[in-house]
Formats: C-alpha cells, structure tokens, sequence
C-alpha cells in the first residue's frame, strides 16, 4: 500500500525561487492591477487596449527569449508565453461580443478562444515541463482514484454551497425553458475546465519548475486574479477550490480530479441559482 | 423574460473594443512576417512560437466575430 502511494504521489525536488522570476511576477502583477485600473476608470476600450498592449509586451519578451537561446531560454520562453495567457484572458474577457442568446452570461464567448489555447499550450511540445496527465488516474489502486474523487465531490458542494448563498437577483435560473440557458451554462462550467487546464496544467509545472513553492503561489494568485475579475465576489469558492487543486495538481501530477470538479463548481453555480 | 426569438446570436451593435483583438491579431501576423523575413525560416520557426499560442485564440475570436457580424447581416 506504501508503495501504491509513493508511486501515486510524486515528490519532486523544489528549487528555490531566483529572485529575477519574483521581481518579474511582481511587476507583471503591477501591470496588470494597472490595467484593470484603466479598465474600470475608463472603459472597456481603453480596458482592452491596456490588456492587449501587457499581452503583447509578454509575447515579445518569450520571442525574445527564443531568439536569444541562452540557456534556459526555452524554459523562459515557455513561461512567459504561458504567463500570457493571464493578459489575454482579461482581453477576451472584455472584448468579446455580448450575445442576448447567451442570456446567465452574455459575455460567456470568451470561453471558446480560452479552450482553444488552453488546449493548444497543454499539447505544445515546445512549451518544457511535464504537464500532469489530463485524462486517467495516477497509479494503481483506490487511493489515487479517492483524492481525485475527493476533489470532485468538494468541486460539486463548493458549487451547490455558492449558488445557495452567494447573492443572487433574478428568478430561479431553471425556470428558463430555452436552449439559451443550457448553452451559456454549458460555456460557463466549461471555464472552469479551461481554466484548471491554463493554470494547474501548463502554467503551474513550469511555474514550479523555475521558481519552487513562489512558482506555484504566484500561478495560485494568477489564477485566483482571472477568477475574481470575471466573476467578482462569487469568485469566493472557486478560489478556494483553486487551492486544493493547485496543491492536489502538484502532488498526484493528475489534472482529471480538477478540472471534472471546476467544470462541476461552474455548473452548479449557475444552474442551481 | 426577454423573448430571444429575435435576437438569437445577433450582434447587431458593435462596440470599440470589438476590435482592439483583432488590431493585435493583425500586429502579431504582421510580426511574424518580419521575423520570418529577417531570421530566415527555419530560425523563425522557433522564435514564431509564441507568437503561434497567441496568434491561435485571437484568430478564432475573430473568426467567432466575422461569422455572428455576417449571420446577423444575412438575417
């Protein structure tokens, strides 16, 4: 049993953090909390033009880092493609066209863009670091397949819990009878699976490959960050799920458990409102 | 509730922002160009690489764009 467990949960060595990826985070995190500043001062033009001007900075510093090829450029590169993705999602998130046929979440499309590269950078040989594996459970025996079964079913009560309490002004969101409520819920519980897919599965073991636990917490906080900004205050339970995740990501290298209970959390929120 | 009957997947007002993704979709195409021009192709193939993740998202943004603006101009 000893070994069933050793063999499900892989310890890695954790390097600790260079101070260059610290200062980079926390400038990185200044410009983003400036962005979002003009964002909400100014509007959402100015909003997108800030996010897209940080989105394409971070793109030039990777392709940068590609063409200069020191060593350890091709990790560099891959992480500051990746952290990219953190700029364009706030970009999507407020440039995509509002759909009325979307009605729980006009702005919902943005999802579809964030699938496709979520999925493109899991998949993407060049990005280094061993992504954890998406579809499938650790190792042998029950006690991978409980933490991951753990996760879910913490996923559907957190989910449940937030549609019970967290403010909400409308009617009951299943008295719609139409096509429209099942497709802006479809797209909103799909957000949380291309959001553990961006953030625990590319993101955070590369993050932690460079940078240790500050790796990791930064990656936690990015994620955290695109929550809040989009969802605001019932942003509350998927962070705290985010951190089980973040941890039982790192910890089993499995991504199965987190995204099934982010896409359950996202569905129950909507749905049960 | 708002009757949807009409307004299935209409995109009739267009807002400013619409358009900052594809300004940078038409920067990040035109970079590449530049890049492959002066690295040659195969040194560009690995600096195009960022510059492919993040070409692929706002692409298909626009893609989503052109074809609700076009459906609700046929509709």
């Amino acid at each position: 049993m000893i070994a069933v467990t050793v063999s499900a949960v892989i310890a890695r060595p954790i390097r600790a953090a260079p101070i260059s990826f610290t200062v980079g985070a926390l400038a990185f995190a200044a410009v983003l909390g400036g962005a979002e500043a003009v964002y909400h001062l100014a509007g959402a033009f100015w909003g997108a033009a800030c996010f897209a001007a940080v989105f394409l900075a971070i793109v030039q510093l990777g392709v940068l880092a590609e063409v200069r090829g020191s060593s350890g450029g091709g990790e560099l590169a891959g992480l500051l493609a990746v952290a990219g993705l953190v700029p364009l999602a706030r970009l999507l998130m407020v440039s995509v066209p509002a759909v009325p046929f979307l009605r729980l979440n006009p702005t919902a499309l943005w999802v579809l863009p964030m699938v496709m590269v979520s999925a493109y950078a899991y998949r993407a040989p060049w990005i280094p670091g061993a992504r954890p594996q998406l579809l499938g459970v650790p190792g042998p025996g029950w006690r991978p397949l409980a933490i991951q079964g753990v996760v879910v079913t913490v996923g559907a009560w957190l989910g449940a819990l937030a549609a019970y309490t967290l403010p909400y002004v409308g009617p009951p969101v299943l008295i719609y009878q139409d096509s429209a409520k099942w497709m802006g819920a479809a797209l909103f519980a799909l957000a949380g699976g291309a959001g553990e897919l961006a953030w625990r599965g590319v993101l955070q073991p590369l993050a932690a490959d460079i940078a240790g636990p500050v790796g990791i917490a930064a990656c936690f906080v990015a994620s955290a960050y695109v929550s809040v900004a989009w969802l605001g205050w019932s942003a509350t339970p998927v962070i705290a799920l985010s951190g089980l995740t973040t941890v039982v990501v790192y910890r089993t290298r499995c991504l199965t458990g987190a995204v099934a209970a982010h896409t359950l959390l996202n569905l129950l929120l909507v749905v049960l409102r | 509730m708002t009757d949807l009957a009409s307004a299935l997947l209409q995109l009739r007002a267009l807002a400013p922002a619409y358009f900052v993704p594809v300004a940078v979709l038409l920067l990040f195409l035109l970079e590449r160009e530049l890049i492959r021009a002066w690295l040659g192709v195969q040194r560009a193939a690995v600096a195009n690489r960022a510059i492919e993740l993040a070409v692929v998202p706002l692409l298909f943004l626009f893609l989503l764009f052109a074809g609700l603006r076009i459906y609700t101009m046929l509709g």
